[in-house]
């Protein structure tokens, strides 16, 4: 088995070149959030926006789809009531066509609710759960950990205590830290099935995932699974996510589905781009991107295209002190890939990326909705 | 090098010179702020700012306290668009009474603070500042990395 050695030296340069270049309005694709931009060139800023330029686990920023989305006339779903309604039964078919991963019983979950953002769907799971002990993976989404010791819930990781039947797992899958399936999933979903334990299945990044999934949903302890378009499409901000269920759930998500008041601006904005890009789009695009990539900084792709893994290029954002956002959030060794994607022009500009495959998209294998 | 200066306090219309390796950049009276620039100057500077003119009497003294004082302070000092910051009071203030002041920013008596620091300054900046706090082992490396990407992204015209 070969072991790769990451090129710290190279990931340094990189990263502050890039946190360089955002300081002055150079990327080819500005970052979408305050944080993501240094305040100025001089050398504290551009040192310590360097630190976090490969965190995070938000999406390639596709200049292509943001072009697209840039072009929608999003304004007019707001007039239309069934906008909501004809994205929740399009979704499935979407999801449905990928290739690169297997859901077995997928039809099983018949209630599907649009979600702003999969955090809505989170809450209303931790609302209807609330006298029970929730669980998750050491290293998955640290919001979770974090707004449950802000509010005084109830929670554990999986690894420090047994399972007991008053508990509520999640999980992403593939899981958030690794862009793969957690070694452990099989066995939670055996313990939650025979112990009555309910599990909700997080599908944070499967759009973006190459083999990485492949389960049975028929297993009565999963009951909800949720995919987030953040961690997809460059759409962070409209807040767009999918919940579905085998049972109908009753709580105040649910009711803003029925009462038919749920954000059609981003509904409609959703089944524009699903009705114009293929589920694995990101897959097709960007893996040999990602090959490059991590061939060229001696990293490790992941299942998930935007992520690599490998040796830590600096000790800020792994360990509690320095984390960001939260303590609970150990980025540890993940690399996310996106900023070298969107900044191919800018890069090789400079002679940092000599990648030169004009990757042909029509290679797609699953079905768009056209 | 560009050198900036910031003074608060200033009373009585105080006068100073400043000099760079005994070059004068700048002589009379103290403004809250001082732009100046010198050329042809590498490595080791040193930079004197001399309080003068002041006179004894310009000192008011009433029942044992000072309550009219000509006199100036030292806030800020930016090399190259680099604040000194704290560093600022690695420094000395040699009064012409002979007395010396380590780390005093206040021009009361005439005499010249005086400061050493190296170009170009962000080293000196992080290898002093790591010097005296030993927080920052990685200066040197970021350093170089931070040069690096300026000399890199200058290759190509801005947008």
């Amino acid at each position: 088995m070969s072991v790769t050695v990451a090129d710290i030296k190279q990931i340094n340069q990189l990263a502050w070149t890039l946190s360089m270049a955002s300081a002055q309005d150079r990327l080819d694709v500005p970052g979408e959030y305050i944080w993501a931009f240094p305040k100025d060139d001089s050398f504290d800023s551009v040192r310590s926006r360097s630190r976090s330029i490969f965190s995070s686990g938000n999406s390639i920023k596709d200049p292509d789809v943001i072009n697209f989305v840039q072009n929608c006339d999003v304004a007019k779903h707001l007039l239309n009531p069934w906008i909501v309604n004809t994205f929740e039964s399009a979704f499935p078919a979407w999801i449905g066509a990928g290739t690169r991963y297997r859901l077995d019983n997928f039809d099983l979950f018949k209630y599907i609710g649009f979600s702003a953002g999969t955090q809505e769907s989170f809450l209303n799971h931790y609302l209807t759960n609330k006298d029970r002990r929730f669980r998750v993976f050491r290293g998955d989404y640290w919001w979770h950990m974090d707004i449950w010791s802000k509010t005084n819930i109830s929670w554990a990781y999986i690894e420090d205590d047994d399972l007991d039947a008053n508990d509520t797992c999640i999980v992403s899958y593939p899981f958030a830290l690794t862009g793969d399936k957690h070694p452990q999933l099989d066995w939670l979903i055996d313990q939650c099935e025979y112990k009555g334990i309910p599990v909700m299945l997080d599908f944070i990044y499967l759009p973006n995932s190459n083999n990485a999934v492949d389960i049975d949903l028929s297993a009565e302890c999963i009951q909800q699974i949720t995919f987030s378009f953040s961690k997809t499409f460059p759409v962070q901000c409209a807040k767009i996510a999918v919940r579905m269920c085998k049972q109908k759930p009753d709580d105040p998500m649910q009711k803003s589905n029925d009462e038919n008041i749920c954000n059609r601006l981003s509904a409609g904005l959703a089944l524009d781009i699903i009705k114009n890009f293929p589920v694995d789009y990101n897959v097709i695009k960007y893996s040999t991107r990602q090959e490059y990539w991590c061939k060229q900084l001696g990293l490790q792709a992941t299942k998930v295209v935007h992520f690599g893994l490998g040796d830590d290029y600096t000790f800020y954002g792994r360990d509690k002190n320095t984390a960001w956002c939260s303590p609970f959030n150990e980025q540890q060794n993940r690399y996310n890939l996106g900023m070298l994607f969107e900044n191919e022009k800018l890069l090789t500009n400079i002679g940092m990326c000599n990648f030169n495959d004009d990757i042909d998209i029509s290679k797609q294998t699953s079905q768009s909705n056209n | 090098m560009k050198l900036k200066l910031e003074f608060d306090n200033i009373v009585d219309r105080p006068c100073c010179s400043v000099t760079v390796n005994q070059q004068q950049l700048y002589r009379g009276e103290v403004r809250p702020e001082l732009t100046l620039f010198s050329k042809d100057l590498t490595d080791r500077v040193e930079l004197k700012i001399t309080h003068y003119d002041k006179k004894p009497e310009e000192t008011v003294v009433v029942d044992g306290k000072i309550v009219q004082d000509r006199s100036f302070t030292l806030e800020k000092i930016i090399v190259d668009n680099y604040s000194f910051d704290e560093l600022i009071w690695e420094s000395k203030f040699y009064a012409d009474t002979g007395e010396v002041y380590p780390s005093c920013l206040f021009f009361g008596p005439n005499g010249n603070f005086v400061i050493d620091f190296q170009l170009p300054v962000l080293p000196w900046i992080l290898k002093t500042r790591h010097q005296k706090n030993n927080n920052d082992p990685n200066w040197e490396q970021d350093y170089n990395y931070y040069e690096q990407a300026c000399q890199l992204l200058s290759q190509i015209s801005n947008k």
